[in-house]
């Protein structure tokens, strides 16, 4: 009993040394790591569902990007850095994703910078961050209503796309493949087709490249693009083909029926999907004049703070990793523009952001424009690289100025 | 005309893979009455462990083909001793199962393999020249599997023991134990043979075309419709239907531009629907 007693008592004194002494100096220290200055970005990125082969390698480089910028201190606001923390929400990949997650960013997290999400889905978000004045950079977008215009004045385009890509091709095409006069114009159709087929169509053809017939539009989500393949290989007149938007599993798809059928002319991608994870998939007989816009993890030409993204990717990540760094690209601009305006305030940024005609992007000096083609100047342009497929071997084409779109 | 024959040859390799995918649910509804919500995740992880075998393990794909038939035959064994017959005769609790198997697996595979798309190895690279269209081996064996196995099963189904025990417990699973019919153990090959259809099936895909780990859900709705198109019981009209199905599905995207293609075939299927409920070649129930 006496033995029993001095248990009891011992623990009640464990019991109060811990309630008096280690958790307050515990949650001391929490409060000390907490009041570290740091920024929230809302991140809008379908993690799960179809588009997750294309989104979940850029949300994972962005979320590396936000590493490698907090290293280098983070944004700085009057003399104060703080450290992006990153607030991931997946849209699932569908539009009821989309709205709820953008729901839970702007009104249980608070969130008032946010990226993403991608193109076709970037309308489902609008009735909830427009209204809320969260300025929203989105990673990818093709032109239809409701990504990037006038309807969308606190959301900006953070880097290149199908747009931008579209001018890579024109310029990549005259060099390598003088000869290629005529394309077949290939797309999903995510709704985009009506607004992005006359704009790029106009801008290739403005550069001596002509269309040949209608866009030749798949289903988003479809599975067998041996169809889609074929057709594209009834059109005799075309020189090469290039799709201006998708991804892998749509690429990998259409060319290797298109190899199949014995087509061996040019394909561009101009999307950033690697060939290290095209060539697996397509085969080596298919691996042959496939070009696309991705970085080669090796290329020495990167800017330093993309490498530094580019190596740790890699590192965590393997070789074969796509390196798309749209979502990275697009933090980096965030920075930039607050950095300009020296605020947080979103309408403030977003003032400073659009009268810039120039601006600094993770690829060197880019561009910042769009009032003639998107109707608001919010689109940023920057160096791009081509990435080239022959005969089994990859190799870059170099980086090309695509400029400011008009 | 070479877009004739390119499309005719889709045609005829999107059918067989259909057919054979929907052969594998045939065995468990007709047989068991067992709706295999699961068997478009069993399809996809067909694919993924024959691109274990053949990628990561290095096997020859046509090996790694045959293991993955006997690898998914045992699991479908195993699923109809554990998921399907304690629950026979439930339906609320066999779809219950069915789905938190398919989620299950799809996780699984999520988690293993990532949401990254992949591929198997082709079975035959090349091709030649028929008359003014180009067909690769690869189609040509996709076809040829797919064609050489519905008729494996059909004769399976017809001619031998266990095929005609199948077709006795489809009629009447009373009348069949009173035949002295091992009811558990045929509904054990059944669902054996059905896994095994689809694994084939998705390894055939995986080579042809992609991997994914969402590519079963897309393939469940076409053996869905295929199933119900057929009418119950009939496993002879899947080739119909199946048929059918594929030259939608060749076709229209041809014709008809962008997503309205994948829209345009279920219309059609529902259209069908509306004129034969029952479908075309099932018996009433």
């Amino acid at each position: 009993m006496k033995y029993g007693k001095l248990t009891c008592l011992a623990f009640v004194v464990v019991v109060l040394v811990l309630a008096f002494v280690v958790l307050p100096v515990a949650t001391g220290y929490a409060q000390t790591k907490s009041s570290e200055a740091t920024l929230d970005i809302g991140l809008l990125f379908g993690l799960t569902g179809f588009i997750s082969s294309r989104d979940l390698p850029d949300y994972n480089e962005t979320l590396i990007a936000a590493d490698v910028l907090n290293e280098r201190g983070g944004v700085t606001v009057k003399g104060q850095k703080y450290k992006f923390r990153m607030v991931a929400e997946d849209t699932k990949s569908t539009m009821d994703g989309v709205a709820s997650a953008a729901n839970r960013l702007a009104f249980d997290k608070k969130v008032k910078f946010v990226i993403g999400p991608l193109d076709f889905f970037a309308p489902a978000a609008n009735q909830v961050l427009n209204p809320a004045k969260v300025l929203r950079v989105l990673h990818w977008s093709g032109i239809s209503p409701g990504e990037v215009d006038a309807s969308t004045p606190y959301t900006f385009l953070g880097g290149n796309a199908t747009v931008a890509n579209a001018l890579t091709v024109v310029k990549y095409l005259k060099k390598a493949y003088p000869n290629v006069k005529k394309i077949a114009f290939v797309t999903p159709d995510d709704g985009s087709v009506p607004y992005l087929f006359p704009a790029i169509k106009g801008l290739l053809e403005s550069n001596g490249i002509t269309v040949v017939g209608d866009a030749i539009a798949f289903a988003n989500e479809a599975q067998d693009y041996s169809p889609i393949s074929a057709k594209i290989n009834a059109v005799k007149e075309a020189d090469a083909a290039a799709q201006f938007n998708g991804h892998l599993p749509q690429i990998c798809g259409i060319v290797k029926g298109l190899r199949q059928l014995g087509n061996t002319k040019p394909y561009y991608a101009a999307v950033p999907t690697a060939m290290s994870e095209i060539v697996p998939i397509i085969g080596k007989t298919a691996a042959k004049d496939v070009i696309t816009n991705s970085i080669s993890y090796d290329d020495p030409s990167i800017p330093p703070i993309a490498k530094e993204i580019c190596d740790k990717t890699v590192a965590k990540y393997g070789k074969e990793y796509s390196l798309y760094l749209n979502g990275a690209q697009s933090l980096y601009a965030l920075k930039v523009a607050i950095e300009a305006a020296q605020s947080f305030d979103t309408t403030v940024v977003k003032t400073k952001w659009e009268s810039m005609t120039k601006m600094d992007t993770l690829f060197g000096p880019g561009n910042v424009g769009g009032k003639k083609t998107f109707g608001i100047n919010h689109v940023v342009t920057h160096p791009q690289v081509v990435q080239v497929l022959k005969n089994g071997v990859v190799t870059s084409a170099g980086w090309f100025d695509t400029g400011m779109i008009p | 005309m070479e877009l004739l024959a390119t499309t005719a040859a889709n045609v005829l390799v999107l059918s067989s893979l259909y057919i054979l995918v929907a052969l594998g649910f045939a065995f468990l509804f007709n047989m068991l009455g067992v709706l295999n919500l699961a068997h478009g995740a069993i399809y996809m992880v067909g694919g993924y462990v024959g691109f274990a075998l053949a990628i990561a393990f290095g096997m020859n794909v046509w090996l790694a083909l045959l293991l993955t038939t006997v690898i998914m035959g045992a699991f479908g064994a195993v699923l109809e001793r554990l998921c399907f017959r304690p629950f026979a005769g439930d339906f609320n609790r066999t779809v219950m199962i069915c789905v938190a198997v398919t989620v299950a697996l799809q996780t699984a595979v999520n988690i293993i393999a990532g949401t990254r798309t992949l591929a198997l190895p082709s079975f035959a690279e090349g091709g030649l020249h028929i008359g003014i269209a180009y067909v690769s081996y690869e189609r040509i064996v996709t076809f040829g599997i797919g064609a050489v196995l519905l008729l494996a099963t059909m004769l399976f189904v017809n001619r031998t023991k266990w095929g005609q025990q199948m077709q006795a417990i489809s009629q009447n699973v009373e009348a069949a134990v009173l035949q002295g019919i091992n009811v558990r153990a045929i509904s054990g090959i059944a669902s054996a043979i059905g896994c095994a259809l689809a694994a084939i099936a998705g390894c055939l895909v995986g080579a042809y075309l992609n991997l994914g780990p969402f590519m079963g859900d897309l393939m469940l709705v076409k053996v869905l419709m295929l199933v119900i198109l057929a009418g119950a019981g009939s496993t002879s009209g899947l080739f119909i239907t199946g048929f059918a199905l594929g030259i939608i599905d060749g076709i229209v995207p041809v014709v008809a531009n962008g997503a309205i293609s994948d829209g345009a075939a279920v219309i059609i299927v529902v259209v069908l629907l509306l004129l034969k409920p029952q479908g075309f070649f099932g018996h009433e129930a």
